[in-house]
């Protein structure tokens, strides 16, 4: 019974982080920027940041990386929906395991946030080219943005995990 | 709030059963990347396009495509520019604006690009999200998963409602003559709303027997001419590989 508890707070942990996650990226008309290149500039990369820093690497990973791949399958952009679950998923893991709990340190945070924007640019430039969705020189137009949006978005994302638990305390005992 | 794409309607797509349609879908996006001949790319771009405009109207396809525009017009500007070695096919004063190769390459990513969206877009707007998940299971999708899918499915509107009033009262603490609503705090009482629901959700899950029994398969009805149905979904995108 003991594990089915655990089963179940897990599940709830990661599908309403995962719903977080798809909010702040869709955004619902007031959270995002359409790009003049087609996609959209969202706080997407703060919501991962958060989920990665409160409750580690493996639910950064699952609720990262399927946040941003339900919103754009809602969103109307379908085709990047795979793209951006590898994407912001391996931005949660790394950053996860960058920022361990209650990490002070401020050159953590700052290689946490380095590796988000080398990530999200260099994954969508990388993964967009080798899927054949488009080319190199159409990609390397969305990388000024995505450097942008990963890159103020780690920033939030750190500020929101302190305002956050200072607002609930119980913050790190649904952590698994 | 509504986040669900699916538009009623009555055509044959529609009345395809899920199971087909979910076989159809990732075979159409599979040959997409195979074809290498102008009549083939013309195939795969313009046959979702077609099914969209019979099954959802005019209104809804110009909708879904017109999102894709801005990509295809950046594609049209800028890689004929760049691949500009081969078959110059127009010149000015000596300059080779676009080629046979550069032309090809634009087809060819625009026609993938149009195709797998365009086919990707038709099956969320011709089925409701929870017969996707409902087909998913049936292609042996764990329980915890499809479980989790719907439930992030519910919990997106709940969150983008509960945020817009968030918004709307922290616009109300702002100093009359001022605009807008603040982001960081209202974000952040949004997180917070949504970290407080997880226990409860959870107890919400064991109350309802979550892991108390091993959950059945899910078993779908199976509609007349379903075998032909499959069979027609997995002929159709395979033989477009003959146009290849």
């Amino acid at each position: 019974m003991e594990k089915n508890n655990r089963t179940a707070l897990r599940i709830s942990l990661v599908v309403i982080m995962t719903a977080i996650v798809a909010v702040f990226t869709y955004g619902f008309g007031v959270l995002r920027l359409p790009s003049p290149v087609g996609g959209y500039i969202s706080l997407c990369d703060a919501a991962v940041t958060f989920v990665a820093y409160a409750f580690g690497p493996f639910t950064g990973f699952i609720a990262g990386g399927l946040g941003a791949a339900f919103a754009d399958l809602i969103g109307g952009f379908p085709q990047w929906a795979l793209i951006s679950f590898i994407v912001h998923g391996v931005e949660a893991l790394l950053m996860g395991l960058v920022i361990r709990k209650n990490s002070t340190s401020m050159g953590l945070k700052i290689i946490a946030a380095l590796i988000a924007i080398v990530v999200v640019a260099g994954g969508y430039l990388l993964l967009t080219t080798l899927s054949g969705l488009t080319v190199f020189q159409e990609a390397l137009l969305e990388v000024p943005g995505n450097i942008l949006q990963s890159g103020v978005g780690a920033v939030i994302g750190l500020v929101l995990y302190s305002a956050v638990r200072k607002g609930y305390r119980n913050l790190d005992d649904i952590r698994w | 709030m509504n986040i669900s794409s699916y538009i009623y309607g009555t055509s044959f797509y529609h009345k395809l059963d899920v199971r087909a349609k979910l076989i159809f879908t990732l075979l159409y996006a599979v040959v997409t990347f195979f074809m290498s001949s102008y009549t083939g790319l013309a195939a795969v771009f313009f046959i979702p396009l077609l099914i969209m405009l019979i099954a959802v109207g005019g209104k809804e396809t110009i909708h879904c495509y017109s999102r894709l525009l801005p990509l295809f017009l950046i594609m049209c500007f800028f890689i004929p520019l760049q691949e500009r070695t081969g078959t110059p096919l127009w010149v000015i004063r000596g300059f080779t604006v676009a080629t046979r190769e550069g032309l090809w390459t634009v087809l060819r990513i625009i026609s993938r690009l149009g195709s797998v969206s365009g086919i990707l877009m038709l099956l969320l707007l011709t089925q409701r999200n929870e017969e996707i998940i409902k087909g998913l299971r049936a292609f042996h999708l764990p329980y915890n998963a499809a479980l989790a899918s719907s439930m992030i499915l519910r919990f997106i509107p709940y969150l983008g409602t509960l945020f817009a009033e968030i918004r709307s009262s922290m616009s109300l603490r702002l100093k009359e003559g001022k605009r807008g609503y603040p982001i960081l705090p209202s974000i952040t009482a949004l997180i917070i709303a949504a970290v407080k629901m997880v226990p409860e959700t959870a107890a919400a899950l064991e109350e309802r027997g979550f892991g108390r029994e091993k959950m059945k398969s899910v078993h779908m009805k199976r509609p007349r001419y379903y075998f032909v149905q499959c069979l027609l979904c997995i002929i159709i995108p395979l033989s477009l590989l003959f146009l290849r």
